[in-house]
């Protein structure tokens, strides 16, 4: 008698446990994909991490209750706490740190493309301002004529820049070619600039973009963003 | 039966749970101890094991290898593998403690449990891993934050510098085009007509929230040095020719 007693008392808790599991996996499954779809985990994970916290919340609450003698409940209710507050701490941490990380491999990659447009959009209008003033004082060429013998049938808008590898999405528009004045614009498809809100000539927001002003007087740099 | 066997403290069970627990706690302490994350091959494929599944450490890889795709100007990708780890390393937290905690009730006031169940019974050793799981992590996490902590810390002191010395790099690359230019421009425009021999840093030039720049003519060349601003002692040297081309680089201080 006394046997079956317990095991009915075996199956009753193994019954408890498997609907907290089941209850516990429905919950947090369920808030991880209804948070954020974006590329970031962090959303999910943190939707994902509260439920985690609340579902211990009521699960500590239900396992302790009487007759779990009271030093018991404060010693693992303590334990608990300290357990959570130290993981909830380490997960925001890392959060902050990989997304530190993250940023600064965007800011690595800005200055390097930066430094690659500067010298991609500077190198051809340092040769056309070279060309321009060998011819001395009687010139029969103007900027843009010059610049239009380096690079046969530019026009306004053509992308004159060649990448050099496989990933290399970064372009030199010629904005403007007047005779006197010549404006070429560097960008970066997935750079971003200092800007958010900043809007590229490609038509993307907040991406990286310079620029070089060629006169007869020299080159003037801008950084738009 | 004796009588220190008739106690519930002591039953098969409990002794057999205790064989368990400390079988697994070694387990897990040697697999800790051999490095994070630790990969073994099953079947020929390679498994990632311990902190692989920790949720933040999914979502944080998630998040650098967004970054490493930025960096080469790819678009980011989410991948299938990483949102079921993390869905799968959330779980754990709900299954785990969930066995404990009801396990640990159910022992504490069943006090003849321990003598009643089989010690080979699914439920003891679901309990017995659980119950490991928890307290391994229990007395990891705050090796971990503590530890986290110091890599966040000497990162971003190593970090800075560097970030630094780029900035200081692309403002010397303009030095660079202004000097390029002062070479071909004619007298009456500024420029040196072909020489570089009165070429003076403009004074936008000469300063910025990084450095202090100071250039001297040195063989027909522009010898440029940067002292920074930020790291003390910290400084940089290259030497441009009449083409803007820049040679001989010398990192001092924390640009080295």
């Amino acid at each position: 008698m006394e046997k079956e007693t317990i095991t009915f008392e075996i199956k009753r808790e193994v019954s408890i446990t498997l609907v907290w599991i089941v209850a516990g996996m429905i919950i947090v499954t369920s808030t991880f994909l209804i948070a954020s779809q974006s590329v970031d985990l962090w959303a999910s994970v943190n939707a994902g991490g509260i439920a985690v916290i609340l579902y211990l919340i009521a699960l500590v609450g239900y396992s302790l209750r009487k007759p779990v003698p009271r030093k018991t409940r404060i010693a693992v209710v303590t334990a608990t706490v300290v357990v959570l507050v130290i993981t909830v701490f380490a997960c925001v941490r890392m959060e902050d740190q990989t997304r530190w990380q993250a940023g600064m491999l965007s800011d690595i990659r800005a200055t390097i493309g930066r430094g690659i447009m500067r010298s991609e959009m500077s190198k051809p209008l340092l040769v056309t301002l070279d060309q321009y003033h060998r011819q001395g004082r009687n010139k029969k060429s103007s900027l843009a004529d010059v610049f239009k013998k380096m690079h046969s049938g530019v026009v306004v808008g053509v992308n004159i820049y060649q990448p050099k590898w496989k990933g290399d999405s970064m372009s030199v528009v010629v904005e403007t070619l007047n005779p006197d004045r010549i404006v070429l614009v560097s960008q970066e498809v997935y750079v971003k600039g200092k800007e958010p809100q900043f809007r590229n000539l490609n038509g993307r927001v907040g991406m990286v973009q310079e620029r070089f002003i060629l006169t007869k007087r020299g080159l003037e740099h801008v950084s738009d963003n | 039966m004796s009588q220190t066997t008739d106690t519930p403290e002591f039953a098969r069970g409990f002794l057999w749970q205790v064989v368990l627990l400390c079988i697994i706690a070694l387990g897990l302490v040697f697999l800790l101890s051999s490095g994070f994350p630790l990969n073994i091959q099953v079947f020929g494929s390679r498994v990632e094991t311990t902190t692989a599944l920790l949720p933040w450490i999914v979502a944080g890889g998630q998040t650098i290898a967004n970054g490493l795709s930025d960096f080469s100007g790819e678009q980011p990708v989410i991948l299938a593998v990483a949102k079921a780890k993390a869905i799968v390393g959330l779980l754990l937290f709900v299954v785990g403690p969930t066995v404990v905690f009801l396990g640990l009730r159910r022992r504490s006031i069943g006090e003849n449990l321990w003598q009643q169940l089989q010690p080979w019974h699914i439920s003891h050793v679901l309990f017995g891993l659980c119950t490991a799981f928890v307290l391994v992590f229990a007395c990891a996490i705050p090796y971990m934050a503590i530890r986290g902590e110091e890599v966040r810390h000497s990162l971003r002191e190593a970090q800075a510098p560097q970030n630094s010395r780029d900035r200081i790099i692309n403002e010397m690359n303009l030095i660079s085009i202004d000097a390029a230019q002062f070479f071909v421009l004619p007298e009456e425009l500024g420029g040196g007509n072909r020489t570089l021999l009165s070429y003076q840093l403009r004074p936008e030039l000469a300063e910025s929230a990084e450095a202090m720049y100071t250039s001297r003519i040195e063989a027909a060349n522009i010898h440029v040095r940067a002292v920074s601003r930020r790291y003390a002692d910290s400084w940089v040297e290259v030497t441009i020719d009449s083409a803007g081309r820049m040679n001989g680089w010398i990192f001092g201080g924390k640009f080295h």
